[in-house]
Parts: C-alpha cells; sequence; structure tokens
C-alpha cells in the first residue's frame, strides 16, 4: 500500500508538539488531539490504522462515560485505565504516522535535528516497537496454542509462575533477537 | 578484544526496547490486578514488578555498563509523564541514580547477581512507592482528574496514611523484587544461556 508523502521533517516536528501538548492537556483536549492523529493518518492514507484508531477513541470515550455515571466502586476501577489510555492516545497515534515514513529518512532528518548517531535508532525503533510487538504477540499465541497452551489451562492456576516462562520468555526471545538484528544493521547502515 | 564501557548503539536500542517491553507487562499486570485496589492497593506494585524482573536482569546482564539501570528508569519515567503524571518523571531519575549508586560503578558489578538483585529491589521499591508519593505530594486532586471515584481516593488516601501499609509497600516490593531476580536468574540460566543469548556477556 502507498501512502501519501508528508515532509518527515514537519512529520517529527508534529510528533514532537504533540508529545508536549500531552503533558498538560485536559481529557476532552485529549480527545481532540486523537481525533486529530486519525484525520492526520487519513491524509496521508493510512486508512485501516486511521479506522482502527478512531474506533478505539470512540469507543474509549464511551466507556468513559459510562464509567462516570457509576456508583459502583469496582466497575470505577476502570476509569483510570480508560484515562490513561485516553492520555497515551495521541502519542500512539502520531507514532503510527512516523512508522509510515522510511528508516533511512527518519534517520537523515534526526541527524538534521543534532541527535546523537547512537540514539537514533533507539528512538525510531521504540516509536515502532508497539506495532511490532503486537505481530510478534500474534505469532508466539499461536505457537502457544499448538502446543495446547491457551490462557484457560488450569496448570496456569497451578503454578502461575509458568506464565512467566511460556509468555514472557517467547517474548524476550524475539525481542532480544531484534536488538540483535537492528544493532547490525545499524552498525552497517543497512 | 577490549571492552568497550560507553554506551553502543546496541546498548541504547536494547535499553529503551527492554523498558517498553517491561512498562506494557506492568500495564498488563495492573489491569490483571486492579481488583486488588480498594483491599490491598500497596501490594500491587510488588505483584507488578515480579515478572519485570527478568527483563531487568537479561538487559543489565546484556548491557552491562554503568546507566542501564538510569537509562531503564529513565524511559520508564518518561511513558508515565506522558500517561500525565509527570511527577513520576523527576522521581524515576532519582531512583535511577540510586540505584546505579548501589551498583557502585565496579564494571564486575554489572553483571553480578546479588548486587543486580539489590539494585533491582531497592529501585522496585522506589518505583512501588510512586503512586502513594504522588499522592502525598499531588493530593486528591490528581486522583480525581485520573478518574478515580470518591470512595476509592478514600481508601488509598487511608492506606497511604497507615505507616503499617507504607512499610509493607515498600518491603513487599523489595522482596518480591528480589525473589523475581531469583527466579529470573534460574530462567535465564535455563533458557537464554542455553540459546547463547548471554554467551558472550
Amino acid at each position: 500500500m502507498t501512502f501519501k508523502k508528508i515532509d518527515p521533517f514537519f512529520q517529527i516536528l508534529t510528533f514532537v508538539l504533540i508529545i508536549s501538548l500531552t503533558f498538560f492537556v485536559s481529557l476532552t483536549e485529549s480527545f481532540v488531539l486523537a481525533l486529530f492523529g486519525v484525520a492526520y493518518l487519513f491524509i496521508q492514507g493510512a486508512f485501516k490504522p486511521g479506522l482502527k484508531y478512531l474506533c478505539v477513541t470512540l469507543l474509549t470515550s464511551l466507556l468513559l462515560i459510562l464509567i462516570l455515571r457509576t456508583t459502583n466502586t469496582y466497575i470505577g476501577l476502570l476509569g483510570w485505565l480508560i484515562t490513561i489510555l485516553f492520555k497515551l492516545l495521541p502519542t500512539m497515534i502520531f507514532g503510527v504516522s512516523l512508522g509510515l515514513i522510511p528508516i533511512n529518512e527518519l534517520r537523515s532528518v534526526m541527524a538534521s535535528f543534532k541527535i546523537p548517531n547512537q540514539l537514533q535508532m533507539a528512538l525510531i525503533v521504540g516509536l515502532r516497537y508497539f506495532a511490532i510487538l503486537s505481530d510478534e504477540l500474534h505469532e508466539i499465541r499461536q505457537a502457544r496454542l499448538t502446543h495446547g497452551l491457551s490462557f484457560r489451562n488450569p496448570i496456569y492456576f497451578r503454578r502461575p509462575l509458568l506464565i512467566m516462562d511460556y509468555y514472557l520468555v517467547p517474548t524476550l526471545m524475539r525481542t532480544t533477537k531484534l536488538i540483535d538484528d537492528l544493532s547490525v544493521a545499524a552498525y552497517t547502515e543497512g | 578484544m577490549k571492552k568497550v564501557k560507553k554506551f553502543t548503539s546496541k546498548d541504547y536500542v536494547a535499553v529503551v526496547l527492554y523498558s517498553v517491553l517491561a512498562y506494557i507487562v506492568m500495564a498488563a499486570m495492573g489491569v490483571a490486578f486492579s481488583f486488588l485496589l480498594p483491599i490491598a492497593w500497596p501490594l500491587i506494585s510488588g505483584i507488578c514488578l515480579l515478572p519485570v524482573s527478568l527483563i531487568y536482569l537479561l538487559m543489565a546482564y546484556r548491557v552491562g555498563k554503568r546507566g542501564a539501570l538510569f537509562g531503564f528508569s529513565l524511559v520508564l519515567g518518561l511513558i508515565y509523564a506522558l500517561m500525565g503524571i509527570v511527577i513520576i518523571l523527576p522521581y524515576s531519575v532519582v531512583l535511577g541514580i540510586i540505584g546505579e549508586l548501589i551498583l557502585g560503578g565496579n564494571p564486575k558489578n554489572y553483571r553480578n547477581f546479588s548486587r543486580q538483585a539489590l539494585a533491582y529491589g531497592v529501585y522496585a521499591a522506589g518505583l512501588g512507592f510512586g503512586d502513594m508519593f504522588t499522592l502525598y505530594l499531588l493530593g486528591q486532586q490528581f486522583f480525581e482528574k485520573m478518574k478515580y471515584t470518591d470512595s476509592l481516593i478514600d481508601k488509598l488516601q487511608s492506606f497511604a496514611t497507615n505507616p503499617f501499609w507504607v512499610g509493607g509497600n515498600l518491603l513487599f516490593t523489595f522482596v518480591l523484587g528480589v525473589f523475581g531476580c531469583w527466579i529470573s536468574e534460574k530462567i535465564l540460566n535455563k533458557h537464554f544461556r542455553k540459546a547463547g543469548y548471554l554467551d558472550d556477556f
């Protein structure tokens, strides 16, 4: 799929601006920023992620309205979760938008900002990691299911620490492999 | 081969990715155990930070340089700041510095299990105390902004003003942090050393 190109320099400036705003905005303003991010994705032609985040934004705002009306303590617990998600949404959406820029272009813009060479790859990968991780987790889940280790398996209730073995270890293995591959790429500029 | 003491690109990537993963695990654990908030709020941080010890220890062994714990703490602080809890950023910086002081600057300590477990235990206890610290510093208004219900805020405040629960929070998180490192060391030996991921370190 091809995306409409927005100048990477402008994209990074927008991202930095959005992150700075995130520290100070209220929930309503956060909602507006998230919608702005969705529109930004649509302008770039990224319709699938745009639609996904539009649904997430609308769903979370609906949930928040419902939670605010409840007097039940346990349902009220969801309030802070949704609030945190709401606060992070603009950063996540604009992070997806940055992910549409080819790595070499991002690095050249970062170099023009005088960001140290060693830090550039870490920042780029950190921003894209959420998207990479969701693909990795999907594959790990498939592999686990073929071994009959679904989360409903009673073994997890008898020995909860096995969750670390079956969930965390494969994720860490893949992350470690990713780090090794990326460091080779960084050293060889490839 | 001469050992490089300064951070390389690989170390930066490792610290950022492992920290982001640690945040995701902490958030998932926080969601799973949020039902404990009104009953035993001070204990949740220890439970959340137990599996994170595996991520931390792997990162610490692979990077093995001064600044890994500080970087880990800084990235987590930045994520919390983005969530709206800006006060946790300077708090994390201080925690990272304390952790680095415990590790002591001797290159051997960065791959020494006891030192790392102690540093992580103290760091975890500090991070776990972060919620109460936020409540002391910013008061009820902050939790109201985060859409906590009034009855929940009252319960959290009663925990935060009770010395038993405050001490319990620090002790429980420290013990679970060290215990987590002990389990993690076994898991690392079982899986990661066998797979050759820690061979060169």
